[in-house]
């Protein structure tokens, strides 16, 4: 700088002197800003980018440069307790177009020339072959497809979630043929398959996205969310890098996180059992026009394992949006009829039915159990030994407590009963009585000790609480009257599953047990990681206590009001239960079974319960076809059937009582070519009568024929001389038919009657196993069940205690 | 051609005192700058296109024939050239450059018309930049430079009109008075300069270009401030550039446009946004040391044109904050130098021409840079040595010629 002050002066003089100054002023002024000040900002923004916000940047760059493969971890199996594949994953196939690649595949500087077509042209005819090979091979919507070809923003369009192997193949002949796959094109993802469809769908649960999961699907009731963790594994990936147009980068790099397959879980639950309890309360529901669904658990009281828990209506969790329960569809079909299907009435009713049949009514909802809790207020008292079975209770139909008149479903009352009859009677008085003796206090601290305050713990999501008095209320001096209603199980709401659970206890000696239903989990390689063995919570009651409690309720079905869930040889006991649904106001009522078998060593207990079958009139108790609506007349004859079903399935022998034993089945003798007085000493000896049918000595046909099993004491068919079997007949209708009255009516046509339910000289046929009219083969048996009419209403007609 | 016959005729010990001083020694720091930045452009390019020319990706737009090294062999080509005319342009004698400011200036303004014919002109991206004459090149180019030629030229004899009496107008008319009045402020002698950037300006608005209009102005404006222009026509000018800017921004869509996507590159993935976001995450993600040369992975194509306007973003993403630095160093390095010789230079001309020239060359590293770190909008500004394209390589290495020719003149310091 210096230099150049030296210099000037000497080459210039005077004004230039000045200019040329100015002129070094400004030079070395541009200098700074040009040389200095510009990049200063510079080099503030790339300490800003690189150093300050580095992780950001490179966070970004990684997740766009890296193509995350991942690797299918797949979900585990669920099987039930019998090892059968309830519920498995495979792989299907996401159906993607992409209209933006469709757009860009056509270069616009290519026309108006290439191949004499306006660029228009050549993109609507690539367009059109796309959309019509969708439309014709998959049958979509065409103009739908049409406006979502034209979305051009867009390039991820979904068109298909879960495609089949089958159709993903076409999809790939049709797009490599035409060499359009980067612009329609699959996705593989995993569709979860429920082979047994609906058997057990409420305790399976389904798989669907929420708001977390993205567009993975995951558990999203029952057991699939509940185990959600372990049924889904890790998902392993390998992060590859790739470029922009998704091909792996050449100097790229690779990590594996290996998959870990999802562990496999076994349920308590028994697909039999399960499929039992379903048909049979879909039987019950159909026949006596049940209108706010039912539900049956069956569980294993000495376990706590819930064999069967089902819930009406139900959803099939292959397609769970679909609804598929008849009534339901009916009821849409008629607000469809009314309002037509875009009217907000409809949308809100489907949306209703839906939620509707995705409820776990056996879990989710509580009800009043009536007469089923009696049992319980018996064992408290016969616990606490304030209670003897020796007691005894007069019922004039009528009890004041608290100031209010609360009535027995016997208006007239039952008189004087011992305790045992009390139960059998199912009488409210007696039993209000018997809760009076208790207390409050010892009420409600066994109501604490039976769980009713606790969920129960079963591994399932959504479990309600009961709903009871606060215990203030309940022991305060204004409780009585709730603790009157509470005896026979009024104004108590629980859920079904802690009234089965507590139940177990009752009969279990005491063990209040933990209810599950997933017994095990095994991981890939078979090693078990879990494993729910008997969780007992406390013993409530004594093992005498118990034996007292089952032996009364044993009565109930041998002798009192459960009579009807008779099957001989089952030794079914159990209790009843008819409950107003007080705070609906409706009038309608909950028709529940509480029932174990065999009672000498119970190995299932079954709540089984219809709420609401439709009435004739609104101040009606009978259904339309003339059935009084109760526990013992609706739900005992089903869940009767049900547990013989299910003892049958589980291969408990079945043990007669002598009279029993006397139409116990047995074989046919083989007499034909006998001669008649001969074949008629086989037959007696065999304790079977017969008529014959022809003339002459030699016995020259029968029916049936040897070897078939029929009941003892029925009335078989010889033929003599040249008379022959007339081959099919029609079943003729036994319905209301007495028990002698169906025998001889089905004996007239050649076919064989087996009785069950109640076959005293009251009884009406209520069921028989084959449909009237159905052609079969003479000899053939006939299952006939015969209920009786019973009468036991639990609730207070006055409704003077409030609900909770 | 004309230079080259001269010498020839000529023999050597017949040297004119010109002649001689021409032939002085080359700067050599300036010279070894500018061939270091020559070649780690051609490192950085290498490695930026790399992915590009290897994938392919446009083969109607730029078909690389999927070979990698496309870009580079092409570059390479034009650096050598550039070179080369780089070295014979510092030969040439500048003082000629001063009536060959004017005949280019001419010359480029003439270009800048034909471009806009169509048939000569070349359409991209919906800009008639490119004139095809044989090769393609682009006459903003050289408008460029001749305007700075051609102002320094002039404006190197403004000196001699100061000591001058105040010229004399007609009084008589209204125009003579307003002139006499107008020439009171130095407005007069501006007006041939702004005459000759609004017809250039306006050409290239035509096309439109820009970048063009923006390095023209800036190119003449430095010169003009050198040259001793009253700093209150700058002020003035200053002004009514930020009116025009602030009218241009908001009140025009395309700029406007711009402007969103600089706030917020990811509003508009399709236009533009998505380049300005991946060079972003190009440099954010070099860090400090960067992942090392050749180990850009934005480079797989997911930075657009990489090996155009955004080669300094990959070599951000793979030298890191250290090479990035580096490099701005060198890039300010050849700046100081330029005007250091700007200051030393034998007369004004030579000053004014050097201030030209590496104001244009530090705008322009100033404004790619800050493109690609999102300092600053969108403009469409090239690197000088790092950025595709021959045209203007070989024009960034002539002028860079023509500073050095200006520094063969440099009178040696006396010894002492």
């Amino acid at each position: 700088m210096e230099r150049q002050q030296q210099q000037q002066p000497q080459r210039h003089r005077g004004d230039h002197g000045r200019s040329n100054r100015s002129l070094f002023r400004r030079t070395v002024c541009l200098m700074l800003v040009m040389g200095i000040g510009i990049f200063t900002p510079l080099i503030a923004q790339l300490v800003r980018l690189q150093i300050v916000e580095h992780d950001t940047w490179e966070q970004r760059a990684v997740s766009q440069q890296t193509k995350n493969v991942t690797l299918g971890a797949n979900r585990g199996t669920i099987y039930d307790t019998q090892g059968r594949v309830m519920a498995i994953s495979a792989t299907v196939y996401r159906l993607i177009l992409s209209p933006n690649a469709v757009l860009k595949s056509i270069d616009q500087d290519d026309y108006p020339d290439k191949e004499g077509k306006t660029y228009e042209q050549a993109l609507a005819e690539r367009r059109n072959l796309i959309v019509n090979w969708l439309a014709a091979t998959f049958g979509y919507d065409r103009d739908r497809l049409v406006q979502r070809i034209e979305f051009t923003k867009s390039g991820y369009e979904i068109l298909a979630y879960e495609m089949e192997e089958e159709q993903a193949e076409l999809v790939r002949q049709f797009t490599s043929e035409n060499h359009i796959s980067n612009m329609l094109y699959l996705e593989p993802t995993s569709k979860r398959y429920y082979p047994y469809s609906s058997v057990g769908s409420h305790v399976l649960g389904f798989m669907n996205q929420n708001e977390n999961s993205g567009d993975r699907k995951v558990g999203a009731q029952g057991v699939e969310a509940i185990y959600e963790d372990a049924l889904s594994g890790e998902v392993g990936r390998v992060v590859i890098s790739k470029n922009a147009q998704g091909v792996e980068m050449m100097s790229g790099y690779e990590m594996y996180f290996d998959a870990e397959n999802g562990y496999d879980v076994t349920l308590s639950i028994d697909e039999r059992i399960q499929a039992i309890l379903e048909n049979a309360l879909a039987e019950g529901v159909e026949t006596y026009n049940v209108t706010d669904g039912a539900f049956a658990i069956a569980l294993d009281p000495n376990t706590g394992a819930v064999l069967g828990m089902a819930s009406c209506p139900k959803f099939d969790p292959n397609d769970y949006a679909d609804i598929t329960d008849t009534f339901l569809q009916e009821q849409l079909q008629q607000i469809a009829a009314a309002n037509g299907t875009d009217s907000d009435a409809y949308k809100e009713a489907v949306s209703a039915a839906f939620s509707l049949q995705l409820r776990n009514k056996a879990l989710m909802d509580t009800y009043e159990p009536g007469s089923v809790f009696k049992p319980i207020t018996v064992a408290i008292g016969l616990e606490e030994q304030i209670l003897s079975m020796d007691d005894t209770y007069y019922c004039g139909g009528v009890k004041v407590v608290g100031g209010w008149p609360i009535h027995c479903h016997q208006h007239s009352g039952h008189g004087m009963q011992t305790l045992t009859k009390a139960v059998e009677n199912s009488c409210n008085v007696a039993l209000m009585d018997m809760a009076e003796k208790i207390g409050a206090d010892t009420y409600w601290k066994y109501l604490e000790d039976f769980g009713f305050l606790d969920a129960t713990g079963i591994d399932l999501s959504g479990e309600a609480k009961c709903i009871l008095h606060s215990e203030e209320e309940f022991t305060g001096p204004y409780g009585a009257a709730s603790l009157a209603t509470y005896s026979f199980g009024q104004t108590i709401k629980v859920t079904p599953i802690r009234l089965i659970t507590t139940w177990a206890s009752l009969i279990n000696g005491g063990h209040l047990l933990e209810p599950y239903v997933v017994s095990s989990i095994r991981d890939s390689a078979g090693n078990t990681v879990y494993s729910h063995g008997v969780k007992e919570i406390r013993q409530v009651i004594s093992q005498s206590t118990s034996e007292k409690v089952q032996s009364i309720v044993q009565a109930v079905v041998n002798e009192g009001s459960g009579h009807n869930a008779y099957q001989a040889g089952y030794r079914i006991a159990g209790k009843t239960g008819t409950s107003e649904k007080k705070d609906e106001d409706t009038g309608d009522v909950v028709c529940s079974f509480m029932g174990y078998a065999p009672y000498d060593d119970p190995k299932v207990l079954v709540l089984m319960a219809f709420d609401a079958p439709e009435r004739s009139a609104s101040n009606s108790n009978y259904t339309p076809s003339g059935t009084y609506i109760s526990g013992g007349n609706i739900t005992a004859p089903v869940a009767g059937r049900v547990l013989k079903e299910i003892l049958d399935y589980m291969g408990v022998e079945r043990k007669f009582t002598e009279s029993e034993l006397a139409s116990s089945d047995v074989s046919m003798r083989n007499v034909v070519g006998q001669e008649l007085s001969v074949a008629m000493g086989t037959l007696r000896s065999a304790n079977l009568n017969f008529r014959y049918i022809g003339a002459g000595n030699i016995v020259t046909d029968q029916i049936p024929s040897g070897g078939t099993r029929i009941p003892g004491g029925s009335t078989v068919i010889l033929y003599l001389g040249d008379e022959k079997p007339t081959g099919l007949v029609p079943v003729p209708d036994l319905s209301g038919l007495s028990p002698d009255a169906a025998k001889s009516k089905l004996e007239e046509d050649g076919l064989f009657l087996r009785m069950s339910g109640t076959t005293g000289s009251g009884s009406k046929a209520v069921y028989q196993n084959i449909a009237v009219g159905t052609e079969v083969p003479m000899g053939t048996v006939v299952d006939v069940q015969f209920g009786d009419t019973i009468i036991d209403y639990d609730g207070d007609p006055s409704g003077a205690v409030p609900n909770p | 051609m004309a230079l080259f016959r001269r010498k020839r005729r000529k023999a050597k010990r017949d040297l004119t005192v010109e002649e001689q001083l021409a032939r002085g020694p080359m700067d050599l720091p300036f010279l070894g700058l500018v061939l270091l930045l020559t070649a780690i452009g051609l490192i950085a390019l290498l490695s930026a296109s790399f992915a590009y020319g290897m994938y392919n990706p446009y083969p109607d737009i730029q078909d690389t024939g999927g070979d990698p090294y496309y870009f580079f062999k092409h570059q390479a080509f034009f650096a050598v050239a550039g070179v080369g005319i780089m070295l014979w342009v510092s030969k040439v004698d500048y003082q000629r450059l001063r009536w060959l400011g004017a005949v280019g200036l001419a010359f480029s303004i003439l270009l800048l018309v034909l471009v806009l014919i169509p048939g000569l002109g070349v359409a991209a991206n919906g800009a008639r930049r490119w004139l095809k004459l044989g090769v393609t090149f682009q006459p903003s180019e050289m408008a460029k430079a001749t305007v700075v030629i051609a102002f320094a030229s002039a404006l190197s004899r403004r000196k001699d009109r100061k000591g001058l009496p105040p010229r004399k107008f007609n009084r008589r008319t209204a125009f003579g008075r307003f002139c006499e009045w107008a020439d009171k402020f130095g407005f007069l002698e501006l007006v041939p300069y702004g005459v000759v950037l609004l017809i250039i300006l306006i050409l290239l608005a035509k096309e439109p270009h820009m970048s063009g209009m923006i390095l023209v102005c800036i190119g003449a404006a430095s010169v003009l401030f050198a040259s001793g222009i009253s700093l209150g026509w700058f002020a003035a000018l200053g002004a009514v550039g930020a009116g025009g800017l602030w009218f241009i921004i908001t009140q025009t869509e395309y700029m406007t446009k711009r402007i969103e996507l600089w706030l917020d590159p990811l509003s508009d993935l399709q236009n533009g946004g998505y380049q300005l976001y991946q060079s972003q995450v190009a440099v954010g993600s070099g860090g400090l040391l960067g992942k090392g040369l050749g180990n850009s992975t934005q480079k797989y194509l997911y930075l657009p044109e990489m090996q155009n306007d955004f080669v300094f973003s990959i070599w951000c993403e793979e030298m890191g904050l250290i090479g990035a630095l580096l490099l701005i160093v060198i890039f300010a390095l050849l700046i100081i130098r330029g005007f250091w010789l700007a200051l030393h230079a034998r007369d004004r001309f030579g000053t004014l021409l050097v201030v030209g020239f590496s104001t244009l060359t530090a705008a322009q590293v100033a404004f790619n840079m800050g493109v690609v770190t999102g300092a600053i909008p969108t403009t469409g500004i090239s690197l000088p040595f790092f950025s595709y394209g021959g045209t203007a390589l070989v024009v960034n290495l002539a002028e860079m010629g023509v500073i050095l020719s200006v520094s063969r003149q440099i009178t040696a310091p006396k010894s002492k």
